[in-house]
């Protein structure tokens, strides 16, 4: 979704501290059922963090394009047809618009919202391949690791070719806004030789990670070292102790 | 002492009926340099993968024979033991990254990793063999924006900063460009000439030939010749064994059914050796 | 200890060299046939494929790592339905396990249960995290049906089902389609090819 675009000192932290905050904005979002909460989360911790690093603008880029338009149906659907609607909110013409329904409506957007910004924390400031490297470094099995980097590395790449085939098909006479048949044809050839060359890809891969002594069964070192500061461990023990209150606190009431 | 020694070597591939080699006998010393060739299907690259010692460990399959890579029993060897002794360098540039690297100096280190190295050595070695293969300036880069050639040269040093004493190579140039062939080429030369024994196969023997102390073709799946290169193209002249001849021996050959060429003297294989041959 | 072994024997190094790729293909697959405005996903070509050949757990890693690479490089609503994908990948296994994978009608039968499978989890997804309505196409179904009088769950049910049934059918297919015809030395590689062979 980002480019690694330098987000000042939120770059340089370790992935998993940043991991650590998302999440838990995340949880406490859905743990607090209560909006005033999630936009208080949004205001006063997400929006600042932003601002500190920088990186406000792609971030609510990504709000206004995944966000919005959820929220935009989720107003209309659930305000017109909420089950215990008993207040009306708003009258047009034969439509109602109850309150309870649109404030339902509000919540999950409120919390859409958060998840999608939370996350943009993590993902603008963080390149991929930290982020798999500092997972591995936090435990996650090398094999495991290996398969995420991977597919970070390659996705962008492939993306990029299924273009350019779609882009030749086009030009020997593929219409895409054509008929949903002439669409559906266009697929099955882009895909069958895509999915055979990975078989074979895969299994030549395969040796080439035997010879590089993949799974040899020792414990792997890592070329490169994340940095991870006692602080920022510190700050992830108490988002964990925040989540873990506010799920006590849920669970009481 | 003969570091690769292979003894009636039969093997099958599972799922197969019929043997991939048959009777396979070979024997290679330190440092030598070992080209083998044949047609398509020959088993060229199965005795890259038994050389390798990918077979039975990673390959499984049906081996009869003995097959000792550096003294170790490949069927009893454990994959650890066979990895840093021998490294392989296989066709295609871009199957052959691992891609979970997203540096050229990563992916050099993956096998150093995989082996628990601690960093430091892994650092001052991945250096060492990038200056080595001429890829310094490459470090920082992804391997996935590389050339084809400089892949390859990313393939080659992830393969010798294992340190290993055989480095098979399963035609390692087919997809590059001449000047890039010469670059991964000289680059085992210079190895070689170190004491690293390199097994190449290679169809194309135009300018593979020059470097063999030995060239030995596969015929479905067995041995039909082995010895020096000029020996080994007198011998197949005139029949069809599916190997290219280097232009210059062909030369050769025709001129010694001209009477050019004494029958006697050896048939040439590089350029010099035919200059010499038709000087005297 | 019997079922951990077999696991270990199922995740060997092509398994891990397959999964990235089936990865990829998922999500490139995906993205090209919404570029084309399909009314259908196909973003699980590539699980499916991993679950007949590799075994159920493999096919539920790569649909766990899979959403987790959506969500990180394409958009954080993928995070949510990691656990549908793991589902379709551990039902396709256990399928091929079953045979489900030797001929094409079976095949097809394995994507209506597949189906299955992704309603009861990805329902409840829909409702706690996007209170019913996602924005996408299944969500646009599910207004429709609440416009149309019926309860949010049931529209919910519906919709689901109606936007996978036929996907998974076709997903079912391309797979043993594929399968059908490969070279068997290659295939031989992979630790569950006797679901195909």
């Amino acid at each position: 979704m980002f480019d690694a675009a330098p987000g000042g000192w939120l770059y340089h932290l370790n992935p998993l501290t940043k991991l650590s905050v998302s999440l838990a904005f995340i949880l406490l979002a859905f743990l607090l059922p209560s909006p005033l909460v999630s936009l208080g989360l949004f205001c006063l911790a997400i929006l600042p963090l932003s601002l500190w690093g920088g990186i406000t603008l792609p971030m609510l880029n990504a709000c206004l394009r995944l966000v919005a338009p959820a929220a935009g149906v989720l107003l209309v659907v659930q305000g017109l047809f909420y089950p215990g609607g008993q207040t009306a909110a708003l009258r047009a013409g034969p439509l109602v618009f109850w309150q309870e329904g649109l404030a339902y409506a509000g919540l999950i957007s409120v919390r859409l919202l958060i998840m999608v910004s939370a996350f943009s924390i993590l993902l603008a400031t963080t390149p991929p391949a930290k982020l798999a490297m500092a997972l591995q470094q936090a435990g996650l099995p090398a094999t495991f690791a290996y398969v995420l980097a991977a597919a970070l590395q390659l996705l962008p790449e492939a993306r990029q070719r299924a273009l350019v085939i779609l882009k030749a098909q086009r030009a020997r006479g593929l219409r895409v806004s054509g008929s949903l048949l002439a669409r559906a044809r266009a697929v099955l050839p882009l895909v069958v030789p895509m999915i055979s060359s990975t078989l074979v890809m895969a299994e030549e891969r395969a040796v080439a990670l035997e010879l590089r002594a993949f799974r040899s069964g020792v414990k792997p070192t890592t070329y490169y070292e994340i940095e991870d500061a006692g602080v920022e461990r510190t700050v992830r023990w108490l988002c964990g102790l925040l989540v873990l209150a506010a799920g006590i606190y849920r669970l009481w009431l | 002492m003969a570091i690769i020694e292979i003894e009636n070597l039969t093997y099958t591939y599972p799922v197969e009926n019929f043997p991939a080699l048959h009777g396979v006998n070979l024997r290679v010393e330190e440092g030598e340099w070992v080209v083998v060739s044949g047609e398509n299907e020959a088993g060229k690259s199965t005795l890259c993968c038994i050389i390798a010692g990918l077979i039975p460990s990673v390959y499984r399959g049906k081996l009869e024979g003995t097959v000792r890579l550096c003294s170790l029993d490949v069927c009893q060897a454990s994959r650890k033991d066979l990895i840093h002794r021998v490294g392989m360098v296989m066709q295609n540039p871009f199957h052959q990254i691992s891609g979970g690297r997203f540096t050229v100096a990563e992916e050099v280190a993956f096998g150093l990793e995989n082996l628990g190295v601690p960093r430091p050595e892994m650092h001052w070695r991945v250096n060492d063999m990038l200056a080595q293969v001429g890829i310094a300036h490459l470090a920082r880069c992804s391997p996935f924006s590389l050339s084809g050639g400089q892949q390859q040269l990313v393939a080659l040093a992830a393969a010798l900063v294992m340190h290993p004493e055989v480095l098979v190579l399963d035609e390692p140039t087919s997809q590059l460009d001449p000047q890039a062939s010469q670059k991964v080429l000289a680059v085992v030369q210079d190895l070689q000439k170190q004491g690293l024994t390199v097994v190449l196969v290679e169809h194309r023997l135009e300018w593979a030939a020059e470097f063999a102390s030995r060239l030995v073709i596969l015929e479905k799946g067995t041995i039909c010749a082995d010895g020096l290169p000029a020996q080994v193209f007198a011998g197949l002249a005139g029949r069809a064994s599916g190997v290219h001849f280097p232009a210059v021996t062909l030369l050769g050959f025709q001129a010694r059914r001209e009477g050019l060429w004494p029958a006697g003297r050896p048939l040439p294989v590089t350029i010099e050796q035919a200059v010499r041959g038709f000087r005297r | 200890m019997k079922l951990l072994n077999s696991i270990k024997k199922d995740f060997n190094t092509v398994t891990f060299a397959l999964i990235p790729l089936a990865i990829v293909i998922n999500l490139a697959i995906g993205y090209l046939v919404s570029v084309l405005a399909l009314p259908i996903f196909l973003d699980s070509i590539g699980t499916v494929l991993v679950a007949v050949i590799c075994g159920p757990w493999a096919g539920l890693a790569t649909g766990l790592l899979s959403n987790a690479v959506g969500g990180i490089l394409l958009d954080p609503f993928f995070f949510p339905f990691a656990p549908v994908a793991a589902v379709i990948g551990f039902v396709a296994g256990w399928l091929a396990t079953a045979g489900f994978f030797r001929s094409w009608w079976k095949a097809a039968l394995a994507g209506v249960i597949i189906t299955v499978g992704v309603v009861i989890v990805a329902a409840p997804i829909r409702l706690i995290v996007f209170g019913g309505i996602t924005p996408n196409s299944v969500g646009a179904i599910t207004s429709l049906l609440v416009a149309s009088g019926q309860s949010l769950i049931s529209s919910v049910l519906t919709a689901t089902t109606l936007s996978n049934v036929v996907d998974k059918v076709v997903t079912a297919l391309v797979v043993f389609g594929i399968l059908k015809g490969f070279p068997r030395r290659t295939l031989g590689r992979f630790p569950r090819s006797e679901n195909v062979i």
